[in-house]
């Protein structure tokens, strides 16, 4: 009797994680074809045929043909990849570590630091800042962001620890108190801003990839990848927190410890993903959910296919900002909330609220 | 005479394709640039423009690659200009670093609120689309123009106060301070901007309003209602000055009046006389 309920056990779970790795493996082959659709999409007529002839050399492309297809689509392939995976992954440790459906990365603060430091820079870059701003060059913006998002989620972090132990609930309560200090500098600063800047900060705010270019690629994506690459490493911890703290310290997990990992994880990776596309919303919030009502909660399967999710979303997302008003351009944020917001309306609805 | 038909049939193609390869595609970016070229009749060339270039009608015809300080370098690149001529504002930096480096040829024309400024816009135009001579003259005209239009609408012995105001934000007023193109465009059309004190497009406050006491208010036309020119006219403070007492309200179209294009001339004598209409 002992023995059949453990088989039936063991059975059971072993064809949860079947079905999940199959999830997965359609995912990834989605992913790909995703991927290579969009390197088809764009306001220039190059299209599929033309496309692959060029990797298989029968055709060489025009001059232009080959800056849009190197210069342009690629290196926003790449990161629009990095980002969506960066934001849907940090969405799903956050919601992990909260144990809070409606945690994003943003939880940490990435999101207000990084904001403040663009703001700083695009409004005080003519004129107090100039000298940085000169170095930095096209940079300028971006490192300030990343600056901030990181200093942010260092005080943020200093904060919420008393006695050497991270409370969780200090670390949301204290965001919410820095970010009304955050937002009245934000407003000041703005307040000084001339008519250019406002519309600089507008666009920052609405998240774009159309400014990337490879030596942003170069920069950014190491900080992202590495993270991506410790997803199975943190998977582990997330798990032993989903029973809460106090079981994760009996079944032997630092529980410090891998709170500090996971918030420095999450501010390493979003702070970079945020700094080279700007404001970018919902792909955090929706992805893990997207995964969490079809595959359960397990975080070794769900940060994965959460990150796949994510890439593909953005991936889909910018593909529509760069044709939809062809031959200008929408900025990303617009679309990942336009689509982000009624999906997941209708997510909510269909689960009726409970499988969260 | 086979042979002979076949080598003029070969030269004629192959001048036929030189001449393909010298057709030259325009893609003006900036408003002002936009003018400038149907000035100088060099539209049969244009393949796009921005946002911003709303002048002349036909222009808008042409297809919008997007605002024009959020280009996107595949949108630009997808109207396959073969040269761009765009104002000294264009960005982001990142787009305009790619566009240089796929070869095309991009000329910068500079911004300003001066007439040697829009001269230069002109003349800087004129030499990339090679019609140096209609240009030089467009410009010693628009100079001559600007001259002519500032003495005679400087020639007033009571000058007006003058408020420039961008938009009503819910009761706060945006309005165009020292350094702002509606500051140089009034005090040309001969009037005094009552904002100085204020540095760029800012909100102004109300006690400011009341004191300072404008004559005149200058708005730009916008589409739709008249709503937006009734709130500001029934603004609590506008209310208390003689603009408001006397429901002086201006308006004109904001790439003329702030464009500082080949059209400024023109631009100060319209705002000029609609200020002292009684002149």
């Amino acid at each position: 009797m002992v023995e059949a309920t453990l088989t039936h056990g063991q059975s059971l779970s072993s064809g949860r994680s079947d079905r999940a790795w199959r999830w997965v493996t359609i995912l990834s082959i989605f992913f790909v074809l995703v991927a290579l659709w969009s390197l088809t999409v764009g306001a220039t007529d190059l299209n599929i045929i033309r496309l692959f002839n060029s990797f298989f050399g029968i055709e060489a492309l025009s001059r232009r043909d080959e800056v849009v297809l190197y210069q342009i689509r690629f290196p926003r392939l790449i990161m629009g990849m990095l980002v969506g995976a960066s934001l849907a992954c940090s969405g799903a440790i956050m919601q992990g570590l909260f144990r809070n459906p409606l945690a994003d990365p943003g939880v940490v603060g990435v999101s207000l630091g990084a904001s403040l430091g663009a703001v700083i820079m695009i409004v005080l870059g003519n004129s107090v800042l100039i000298g940085v701003s000169e170095i930095l060059g096209v940079y300028d913006v971006p490192i300030a962001a990343c600056i901030g998002a990181w200093t942010f989620t260092l005080i943020l972090y200093a904060i919420s620890s008393i006695r050497g132990q991270t409370s969780v609930a200090l670390l949301l309560l204290g965001g919410i108190a820095l970010g009304a200090i955050v937002g009245a500098i934000v407003g000041l600063i703005t307040y000084f801003a001339d008519d250019n800047e406002l519309r600089e900060l507008t666009f920052w705010n609405m998240g774009s990839l159309a400014g990337v270019t490879w030596p942003k690629v170069i920069s950014s994506a190491p900080l992202m990848v590495i993270v991506l690459m410790a997803v199975p490493f943190l998977a582990k911890m997330l798990n032993g927190f989903a029973m809460g703290e106090a079981v994760a310290n009996h079944i032997g997990i630092n529980v410090q410890n891998a709170k500090r990992v996971l918030i420095v994880a999450v501010a390493i990776s979003t702070g970079a993903a945020v700094a080279v596309s700007g404001g970018i919303g919902f792909i955090g919030l929706v992805s893990p959910h997207l995964v969490r009502v079809t595959l359960g909660p397990d975080h070794r399967y769900l940060l994965p296919a959460a990150g796949l999710i994510g890439a593909i979303l953005l991936i889909v997302a910018d593909s529509i900002a760069r044709v939809i008003i062809a031959p200008a351009e929408l900025p990303l944020g617009i679309i990942t909330a336009i689509i982000g917001g009624p999906f997941f309306i209708w997510m909510l609805l269909r689960g009726g609220g409970t499988r969260l | 005479m086979k042979k002979i038909l076949t080598y003029l049939l070969a030269i004629l193609g192959i001048v036929g394709i030189s001449f393909a390869e010298d057709e030259r595609r325009i893609l003006a970016i900036g408003g002002t640039v936009t003018e400038i070229i149907y000035m100088l009749d060099g539209q049969e060339e244009l393949v796009g423009r921005d946002t911003t270039s709303s002048y002349p009608p036909e222009a808008v015809d042409l297809p919008d690659v997007g605002y024009i300080r959020a280009l996107a370098p595949e949108g630009v690149l997808s109207v396959e200009p073969t040269m761009i001529i765009a104002e000294a504002s264009a960005g982001p930096l990142e787009t305009i670093e790619t566009l240089k480096s796929t070869g095309i040829n991009y000329v910068e024309v500079d911004e300003g609120f001066t007439a040697n400024v829009i001269t230069r816009k002109i003349e800087i135009v004129g030499q990339a689309i090679g019609k140096v001579e209609a240009a030089e003259a467009l410009a010693s005209k628009v100079a001559l123009q600007i001259a002519k239009a500032k003495a005679k609408a400087n020639n007033i012995s009571e000058k007006k106060r003058v408020l420039f105001v961008l938009s009503n934000n819910e009761g706060e007023l945006r309005v165009g301070g020292a350094h702002s193109s509606a500051d140089a465009i009034i005090t040309m059309a001969g009037g005094i901007n009552v904002a100085k004190e204020i540095n760029g497009y800012k909100s102004i406050t109300n006690e400011a309003i009341i004191t300072e006491n404008p004559d005149v208010i200058i708005m730009m036309n916008r589409h739709g209602t008249d709503d937006v020119y009734l709130s500001v006219l029934t603004h609590p403070s506008i209310k208390l000055t003689n603009a408001g007492r006397n429901q002086a309200l201006i308006k004109m179209d904001g790439l003329l009046m702030l464009g500082f294009g080949p059209r400024t001339g023109e631009a100060i004598t319209q705002l000029s006389n609609l200020i002292y209409p009684e002149k």
